[in-house]
């Protein structure tokens, strides 16, 4: 057996690398790791009674269920320096945006009805894409300065930054999914400004392209 | 110092304290099973974790055997300025048990 196989099976490690997609390394490392560490001693505690295992299990992954749902209420991590400036008791935005869409999900259930499923699904799925996105191109560069700089988004949609990348492209595409789901009757609508939208894109970039090779020109 | 720059510390927050200081240095899983029933699982890491940013409290991996796989262990321990501000509030609360009308 190799040792990436037996890590494998160890008890908590698929929740740790589920753990790892939405939480940053700082609270993996204080709040998670040590969690698990100690499962696997309970578990080896235990003995080989079957139910006595099952129990402190089911007792643990509660337990873990609960440290997911506590620890972005209770610490938050600096986005630059270490673990000991990490600032105590200030909500995660990013969890109280999950919980506002959620509540909003849940009230506007009655008259939305399977909309709000296939919209939330298709959320959560380009969400994925765009962070995988991101973990393949590592090459793009982080300007710590110029995120500080920026004012939290917190509730505010209209403050989360788009950039003309590949996420971007998944993020406006998928929302115009998501919308035309929701209000199929306008597909067309959609069709149209998506194919206008492409001509103006590629009118700009021809326009660009011949600017930049004539400053190239110029300055050879 | 400003009234609210005053170090706060919780219940939850004391006891781990009063733990740590009575028993010494111990795991999260240790602190739970010595609270009797007070410290929880699912809570006790993030308040560990909490204690840690606020400096009361520090904590080291424990090593592991050499070929060993798996997580180290986290081992806790107060901090001087854990044990001042608890010195403190013990004294806070003698004083405040003082006054209480008989």
């Amino acid at each position: 057996m190799s040792r990436s196989t037996h890590n494998r099976s160890l008890p908590g490690t698929r929740f740790l690398d589920f753990a790892r997609l939405i939480f940053p390394a700082q609270i993996i490392a204080s709040v998670f790791s040590p969690a698990v560490a100690d499962l696997r001693v309970e578990l080896a505690e235990a003995g080989p009674s079957r139910i006595t295992r099952f129990a402190t299990r089911c007792r643990w992954y509660w337990a873990l269920c609960s440290l997911v749902l506590v620890a972005p209420l209770s610490v938050r991590t600096s986005p630059v320096t270490g673990s000991s400036d990490a600032v105590v008791t200030v909500p995660n935005g990013g969890w109280l945006l999950v919980l506002l869409a959620g509540t909003l999900y849940l009230g506007t259930w009655s008259f939305f009805g399977s909309f709000v499923i296939s919209t939330a699904s298709a959320g959560v799925a380009l969400a994925f894409a765009m962070r995988t996105w991101h973990d393949k191109h590592p090459a793009m560069v982080v300007e710590p300065w110029r995120l500080a700089a920026l004012p939290p988004v917190q509730i505010n949609l209209s403050a989360i930054r788009v950039a003309g990348d590949g996420p971007g492209l998944i993020f406006a595409v998928g929302t115009v999914l998501i919308v035309v789901v929701g209000l199929p009757g306008l597909w067309w609508f959609f069709v149209a400004a998506g194919l206008g939208s492409l001509l103006v894109a590629w009118r700009l970039f021809l326009r660009r392209s011949t600017e930049h090779s004539g400053l190239l020109r110029l300055i050879r | 110092m400003r009234i609210d720059s005053v170090p706060s510390l919780p219940r939850k927050e004391r006891l781990i304290l009063d733990l740590l200081v009575s028993a010494g240095p111990l795991y999260g899983l240790q602190l739970v099973k010595s609270s009797d029933g007070a410290l929880k699982r699912g809570t006790v890491y993030a308040t560990l974790a909490r204690m840690e940013a606020k400096g009361y409290v520090e904590s080291e991996q424990e090593e592991l055997p050499a070929g060993a796989i798996g997580l180290p262990r986290r081992i806790y321990r107060p901090t001087a300025l854990g044990k001042r501000v608890r010195r403190a509030w013990v004294t806070l609360a003698k004083e405040f048990a003082l006054e209480v009308p008989r």
